[in-house]
C-alpha cells in the first residue's frame, strides 16, 4: 500500500517538477522515499535525474539566429565591461560560478500556468509546461542530444523555458552558449577559423582570454556564403587551444567525403557566432551533459558576447532515427586563440568540482532509453485523484502554490470534477488570504517606493507592469483590484509581490 | 445671527467628465472632489469584483472592462431605443443596451438593467458627496446644464437622473448660456457671442444673442462624436504602430497595453498644452509571445508632431463652425464674443485654429474645463439669493406646434418663448366633409412634420358636414409653470371639445422612477449608517488610543498603593471590548464602546490631575 502511494507521490511530483516548482517536487519525493526507501525512482529523481518523460520532437530551428530578446529592452548598465562578470547573480555570473565551481542557486524555472504566475514570481514566463506525448519515442540522452532531458538548454533572462538548444563547445553546464538546434543527431559542423583570425582583444583576471573569433562559414551546398561577418563580442569561453586549422573551403558540389559520410548530409550555415552541433573537440562529455541536478542554463546575453547562433540556409532534414550511439570522438580542437588560456586551464578556471555538486555520485547516470516512466494504462478519474492526493500532501505541507499547480492541472484534465472544483476554491481561498495578508489593510493607497530609472530594471512581466502603472497614489489596493481587469488571486499575488520586493509601500 | 443659507450648486454633467460648482462669497469656485480632481470622469462601471464604479476608477478600468463598463450615456439619455441616433450608436458601443418597456433604453450591467437616468444618477450622487464634503452639510438642490440641442425628453431623464440621485433639480440650463454667465456676460456684453465648445467625446459649436437679460441660442451644431478621445486615439495609433514596427507586437490587441496607451496618450496630451515636448514612459508594456523579459515603450511627443497627428480633427471643427455661422447668418465679423469651453480647448492648436476662423482672441480667464459648472453655479445663486444679478427665466428649449396638411408643422410655441404661456390658433378643415381632425402634437425646428419630434396626439371628432376650410378649430397650447404642456381643440360652432396633456418623458414612467427613488432611499440610508459606523469607529479607535496612553501613566501614578487598580481592572478590559467593536459593524456596540472608553478617559484624567501629573 505504501509503495503505491510512493508512485503517486513520484508521480506527483513529477508534475511538479515539470512545471518547474522543483522544491515542491521534491518534498514529494522525500516522502515518497520515507512511505517506500526502496522506490528507485524516488531516489533518482530526489538525486536530481531529470524528469524521463518523453515530449514531441524538437521543432525546426530557426531559420534567424536566437536572439535573447530580453536585451532590447534592458542593455547592460553603463560603464559596464561586457567582459566582466555582473555583480548580480544574473546568467552571466551564474555562469561564472558554475565554471569555478562557486554557483549561486540558481532560481527555479518559472512555467506559466493558468494562475500565470507562481508565488514569488513577477515574470509569468509564458512558457507552457511540456506535456508527455506518448507516442514519442525515447532518445537517449547524449551530451549533445537536444533531448528535453538534458540540462543543456537555453534560457532567456526572463525565459525558463526549455528550448531546444544544444551545448556549444568550450563550455561548463552554466557556461554553455546556447545556439539553437537541429533535431537530434544531425550533428554534422565543421568550422573553421580563418588563418588571419585577430588576435585576442583583452584579458581579464580570472577568465580566460579569448580570440575575437570570425567563425567561417561551411557551406556545405556553396549557396552560403563563404565568410560570415566577424562576431562583434567574443566568446566568454573557448576551448583550449589546439594548432589552427586552416579555413575549410567546401565547394557545394563537391562535398569532401569526411562531411559526406555523415548522413543526412544538411546545408548549415554557421553564422559568426555559431557553435558546431557535434560535440567541440577536447570537450569531455561530463560538461556537454551536465548533471541533470543542476538547473538549466540561463540566457546568454548578447550584449555579453554571449550570443552564439546559427542559421540553417535551407530546410531542416526530419529528423535522424534515434539509435544509442557512443557520442563521437573528441576530434582536434580548432584553435581560437593559440596559446590562449583557456577556461578549462586549471590555472584560471579550476572547473566543476564534482565532489562538491549535490548528487555527484549520480551526476554521470544518464537515464537509458528504456528507463521512462511508464504510466500504467488507468483512467482520467485515477489520474486526477493521484494529483489530488498530491495537491493534499502538498497541502499539509503547507506549499499552496504548488497544490493549487496541481489543482490546475486536475482541473484541464477533469474541467467539471466537483472535488477539483471545491479544492480549487478552498486553496484559492487560502492563497488570496496569505496575499492579502502581506498587503495589510486593503482600504490604504500604496505607492511606488522605486524610482521610474529603477523600475525598468525590475524583472516585471506586462501584468505586473499594469498593475504597477495604476499605482498613482490615488487608488487605494481595494481599488487595485477592480481596475486590474485580473482575478483577485491573480491581482492579489502581483501586489503581495510588488510589496515583498519593496517595490511599493504596505498598507 | 442669521441662519446659513441652504447650499445650492451647478452641475456640468457632460459626455465625458462631469463638473460641480458652487458659488462662495459671491466668486463662482468648482469644488473639488474628494479624489483631489476637479473633474469627474462621466463613467460607470461594474468591476468584476462586483462593485459598482463610478468616476475616474471607473474610467482606469474601460478597456480592461469594456462590456460593464458605461461611458458618453449622455449621447442616449432620453432617447428612444428605436431612435436612429441610438440604433447608430448601439454599433459602436461595447457595452449592452436593451429595450425597455416604453421603447426607452436599459443598459445591462452584470445580471441587471438599468435605466439611463438611474446611471446618470450615479455620477451625479457622486458629485453631491464631493459638494456635501466640501459644505459639511447635505445638499440638496442644483442646477444642471443640457446641450442646447436636448429637446424636452432628454431635459427631463436629465432632471430625473437628478431626483434619483437625490436632488432637486431647480433647472435645467443650457451650456453655452452657463458659459456665457460665467463670463458675466448679460450684464457687461449684448449681442451675438460664440461658444466653441469641444469636450471629451462631443463638439458644439453655438451662436448666442444676448439682450436685456435674455439668451437666445440662435443656432448650434457640431458633432456628437468628435472630441479629446479622437484625438488620444491618434496619439494611440502612432504609439502603437511605431511599436509594432519595432517588435512585431500590436498592443492595440492586449486591453491592458491598450488602457496603458490611453491613459499615456491622453497624459501626453495635457501636458503638450503647456510644454513642447513630453515623454511617454510605459514600462512592462508587453511581453512577446514566446516569452522572454517584458518590453518597455518610451517615446517621445513633440507638439508639433501632435499637430500634426491631430489636423485633420482640428479641420473638422472649423468645417462644423462655418456651417453653423452659414445656419444662423451670422459672420464671424458680427461677433462681440468668443468663448472656449471643454478641456480640448486648451490645445494651442485649436486655439490658434479659433483664432484664425473667428479673427479674434478667445476670451481667457476662465478654466475651459470649468466654465459650464461656473456659469450653472452662478445661475444657481441668482435663484436662490434675493440679491440675484441674472436670473434666467425658464423658457421652451423647442418649438411647439401642430402637424398641418401637407406634412408640415405650424409652430405654436416658439423657442424660448417664457412659461408660463398660452397661444391658441383657429385652424380649418382641409377636406370637404371632414368630420374628424387629427391633432399632432410635435416639438423641434424642422419644417416637415416628420423631422421633429411627436409628443402626443388626439382626435376630435363630431365636426359638422361642411365644405373644406368652413369649419373653424381653436388650438390651444398652454404651458404652466411645472412645464406641463396642455393641448387641446375646440369645435368653434358646436363647442366640442378634446384635449390631451403631454409629459415631457424621460423614458421613465412615474410609477418606475417611484420604484427606482424607494429603491435609493433605502441605499441612502444604509450608506449613511454604514457612513456613521466607519466615523465613529475612528472616534474609538482615537479614545482607545488615549486610553492606552494614560493607563501607563495611572499605573505609574497609583504604583505601590491599591487606589485605581480596580479602575485600571476594568479599563483593561473596556479596552478589550472596544478592540472588538471596533471591528463591529453594528453602530450600537460602537457606540457603547465609545461611551465606555469617554467615561474612562474622563476619570483617569480626572485621577492624574487630581495627583499631580
Amino acid at each position: 500500500m505504501s509503495k503505491d502511494r510512493a508512485a503517486q507521490l513520484v508521480e506527483a511530483g513529477i508534475w511538479l517538477k515539470l512545471s518547474g516548482d522543483r522544491e515542491g517536487a521534491r518534498k514529494l519525493f522525500e516522502r515518497a522515499l520515507k512511505l517506500d526507501p526502496g522506490n528507485e525512482k524516488a531516489t533518482q529523481l530526489l538525486a536530481g535525474a531529470s524528469v524521463p518523460i518523453e515530449v514531441e520532437p524538437p521543432a525546426p530551428p530557426p531559420t534567424e539566429p536566437l536572439v535573447p530578446p530580453v536585451r532590447k529592452s534592458l542593455p547592460p548598465a553603463p560603464g559596464t565591461n561586457p567582459f566582466e562578470p555582473p555583480a548580480s547573480t544574473g546568467p552571466s555570473s551564474l555562469d561564472w560560478g558554475l565554471a569555478t565551481g562557486n554557483a549561486p542557486p540558481r532560481p527555479p524555472a518559472v512555467p506559466e500556468l493558468s494562475l500565470d504566475s507562481d508565488w514569488g514570481r513577477l515574470t509569468g514566463a509564458a512558457t507552457p509546461v511540456p506535456q508527455p506525448n506518448p507516442e514519442a519515442p525515447a532518445k537517449p540522452e547524449v551530451p549533445w542530444s537536444t533531448s528535453p532531458s538534458s540540462s543543456n538548454v537555453a534560457l532567456d533572462d526572463g525565459d525558463r523555458s526549455p528550448r531546444q538548444t544544444m551545448v556549444a563547445w568550450g563550455g561548463s553546464a552554466g557556461s554553455s552558449p546556447a545556439i539553437s538546434s537541429e533535431p537530434p543527431r544531425n550533428t554534422l559542423v565543421g568550422w573553421a577559423v580563418p588563418p588571419d583570425a585577430p588576435a585576442p582583444r583583452t584579458t581579464l583576471p580570472g577568465w580566460s582570454p579569448v580570440a575575437p573569433q570570425s567563425p567561417q562559414v561551411i557551406s556545405l551546398s556553396g549557396d552560403a556564403p563563404a565568410e560570415s561577418p566577424p562576431r562583434s563580442t567574443p566568446p566568454l569561453f573557448s576551448a583550449a587551444p589546439p594548432p589552427l586549422e586552416p579555413p575549410v573551403e567546401l565547394p557545394g558540389d563537391a562535398p569532401p567525403a569526411v562531411f559526406s559520410a555523415l548522413e543526412p548530409p544538411r546545408v548549415v550555415e554557421i553564422g559568426g557566432e555559431a557553435g558546431p552541433e557535434t560535440p567541440p573537440p577536447s570537450t569531455p562529455p561530463i560538461f556537454a551533459s551536465p548533471p541533470t541536478a543542476a538547473p538549466p542554463p540561463p540566457a546568454i546575453d548578447d550584449s555579453l558576447g554571449f550570443a552564439w547562433s546559427w542559421s540553417a540556409s535551407s530546410p531542416p532534414p526530419a529528423p535522424a532515427p534515434v539509435v544509442d550511439e557512443e557520442p563521437p570522438a573528441p576530434r582536434p580542437s580548432p584553435t581560437l586563440a593559440p596559446r590562449a588560456e583557456s577556461a578549462w586551464d586549471a590555472r584560471s578556471n579550476p572547473g566543476i568540482k564534482l565532489e562538491a555538486v549535490v548528487g555527484h555520485d549520480r551526476a554521470l547516470d544518464l537515464i537509458s532509453s528504456d528507463s521512462k516512466i511508464t504510466h500504467p494504462p488507468r483512467s482520467q478519474k485515477d489520474e486526477v485523484k493521484a494529483i489530488l492526493r498530491g495537491a493534499r500532501d502538498l497541502l499539509e505541507l503547507d506549499d499552496h502554490t504548488g497544490a493549487m499547480e496541481l489543482i490546475v492541472k486536475a482541473q484541464t484534465i477533469a474541467p467539471d470534477d466537483p472535488d477539483v472544483q471545491a479544492m480549487r476554491e478552498r486553496s484559492e481561498k487560502t492563497l488570496l488570504n496569505m496575499f492579502e495578508s502581506k498587503l495589510g489593510k486593503l482600504e490604504t493607497i500604496p505607492r511606488v517606493l522605486l524610482k521610474d530609472d529603477e523600475i525598468i530594471w525590475l524583472n516585471l512581466d506586462h501584468r505586473a507592469g499594469f498593475v504597477l502603472a495604476q499605482i498613482d497614489g490615488t487608488v487605494s489596493f481595494d481599488d487595485l483590484f477592480s481596475v486590474s481587469g485580473m482575478s483577485r488571486i491573480d491581482t492579489a499575488r502581483i501586489l503581495a509581490q510588488l510589496v515583498e520586493e519593496g517595490v511599493i509601500s504596505r498598507g | 445671527m442669521a441662519a446659513e443659507r441652504e447650499p445650492v450648486i451647478g452641475i456640468d454633467l457632460g459626455t465625458t467628465n462631469s463638473v460641480v460648482a458652487t458659488v462662495q462669497s459671491g466668486t463662482p469656485v468648482v469644488i473639488r472632489g474628494r479624489s483631489g480632481s476637479n473633474l469627474l470622469p462621466s463613467v460607470v462601471a461594474l468591476s468584476k469584483t462586483g462593485k459598482m464604479l463610478v468616476g475616474q476608477i471607473a474610467k482606469r478600468q474601460a478597456i480592461t472592462n469594456p462590456t460593464d463598463t458605461v461611458y458618453a450615456s449622455k449621447r442616449l439619455i432620453g432617447r428612444k431605443f428605436s431612435a436612429a441616433q441610438t440604433q447608430d450608436a448601439l454599433k459602436g458601443l461595447p457595452y449592452t443596451l436593451e429595450v425597455g418597456d416604453h421603447d426607452d433604453i436599459r443598459v445591462k450591467l452584470g445580471d441587471k438593467a438599468y435605466s439611463l437616468p438611474e446611471l446618470s444618477a450615479m455620477v451625479l450622487r457622486e458629485l453631491k458627496l464631493d459638494a456635501e464634503a466640501h459644505f459639511g452639510r447635505p445638499v440638496k438642490k442644483a442646477i444642471i446644464t443640457v446641450p442646447a440641442y436636448f429637446n424636452d425628453g432628454q431635459r427631463q431623464a436629465t432632471k430625473d437622473a437628478g431626483r434619483i440621485a437625490g436632488l432637486e433639480v431647480l433647472r435645467i440650463i443650457n451650456e453655452p448660456t452657463a458659459a456665457a454667465l460665467a463670463y458675466g456676460f448679460g450684464k457687461n456684453v449684448n449681442g451675438k457671442i460664440a461658444v466653441f465648445d469641444l469636450g471629451g467625446g462631443t463638439f458644439d459649436i453655438s451662436v448666442m444673442e444676448i439682450g436685456n437679460g435674455v439668451f437666445d441660442v440662435i443656432a448650434t451644431g457640431g458633432d456628437t462624436f468628435l472630441g479629446g478621445e479622437d484625438f488620444d486615439n491618434t496619439v494611440i495609433n502612432w504609439l502603437a504602430a511605431d511599436f509594432q514596427r519595432e517588435h512585431n507586437i500590436q498592443l492595440k490587441a492586449d486591453r491592458m497595453a491598450l488602457q496603458r496607451l490611453k491613459d499615456a496618450a491622453e497624459k501626453a496630451k495635457i501636458e503638450l498644452s503647456t510644454a513642447k515636448e513630453t515623454q511617454i514612459n510605459l514600462p512592462f508594456i508587453s511581453t512577446p509571445q514566446g516569452g522572454g523579459s517584458a518590453l518597455h515603450l518610451q517615446k517621445t511627443l513633440s507638439r508639433e508632431k501632435l499637430e500634426e497627428l491631430t489636423a485633420e480633427l482640428v479641420a473638422r471643427t472649423i468645417t462644423h463652425c462655418e456651417q453653423v455661422l452659414t445656419e444662423a447668418k451670422v459672420k464671424p465679423v458680427d461677433l462681440r464674443e468668443m468663448i472656449l469651453v471643454g478641456g480640448m480647448t486648451r490645445m494651442p492648436r485649436v486655439q490658434e485654429a479659433v483664432k484664425q476662423y473667428f479673427r479674434r482672441d478667445p476670451c481667457k480667464g476662465v478654466h475651459p474645463d470649468e466654465v459650464v459648472a461656473l456659469g450653472a453655479a452662478v445661475q444657481a445663486e441668482a435663484l436662490t439669493n434675493e440679491a440675484a444679478d441674472v436670473v434666467l427665466l425658464d423658457v421652451t428649449p423647442q418649438s411647439l406646434g401642430v402637424a398641418i396638411a401637407g406634412g408640415y408643422v405650424r409652430r405654436l410655441i416658439p423657442k424660448n418663448t417664457t412659461v408660463p404661456t398660452s397661444v391658441t390658433e383657429v385652424f380649418n378643415t382641409s377636406r370637404d366633409n371632414q368630420t374628424t381632425v387629427k391633432i399632432m402634437v410635435l416639438q423641434g425646428e424642422a419644417d416637415v412634420a416628420h423631422q421633429n419630434e411627436l409628443l402626443g396626439e388626439f382626435i376630435l371628432t363630431g365636426l359638422r358636414l361642411a365644405k373644406r376650410g368652413e369649419v373653424e378649430v381653436d388650438v390651444t397650447f398652454e404651458i404652466n409653470s411645472e412645464g406641463l404642456v396642455s393641448v387641446s381643440a375646440r369645435d368653434k360652432e358646436t363647442g366640442q371639445q378634446q384635449s390631451i396633456q403631454v409629459t415631457a418623458s424621460g423614458g421613465l414612467t412615474q410609477d418606475e422612477l417611484k420604484r427606482i427613488l424607494d429603491e435609493q432611499a433605502d441605499l441612502m440610508l444604509e450608506a449613511r449608517v454604514e457612513e456613521e459606523v466607519k466615523a465613529k469607529r475612528v472616534e474609538l479607535k482615537a479614545l482607545m488610543n488615549e486610553v492606552s496612553e494614560l493607563m501607563p501613566q495611572l499605573q505609574k501614578a497609583t504604583q505601590g498603593s491599591e487606589f485605581g487598580q480596580d479602575a485600571l481592572a476594568k479599563a483593561k478590559q473596556a479596552l478589550e471590548t472596544a478592540k472588538v467593536a471596533s471591528e463591529a459593524t453594528e453602530l450600537k456596540r460602537v457606540t457603547d464602546s465609545i461611551d465606555t472608553l469617554t467615561r474612562t478617559v474622563s476619570l483617569f484624567k480626572g485621577v492624574l490631575q487630581r495627583i499631580g501629573h
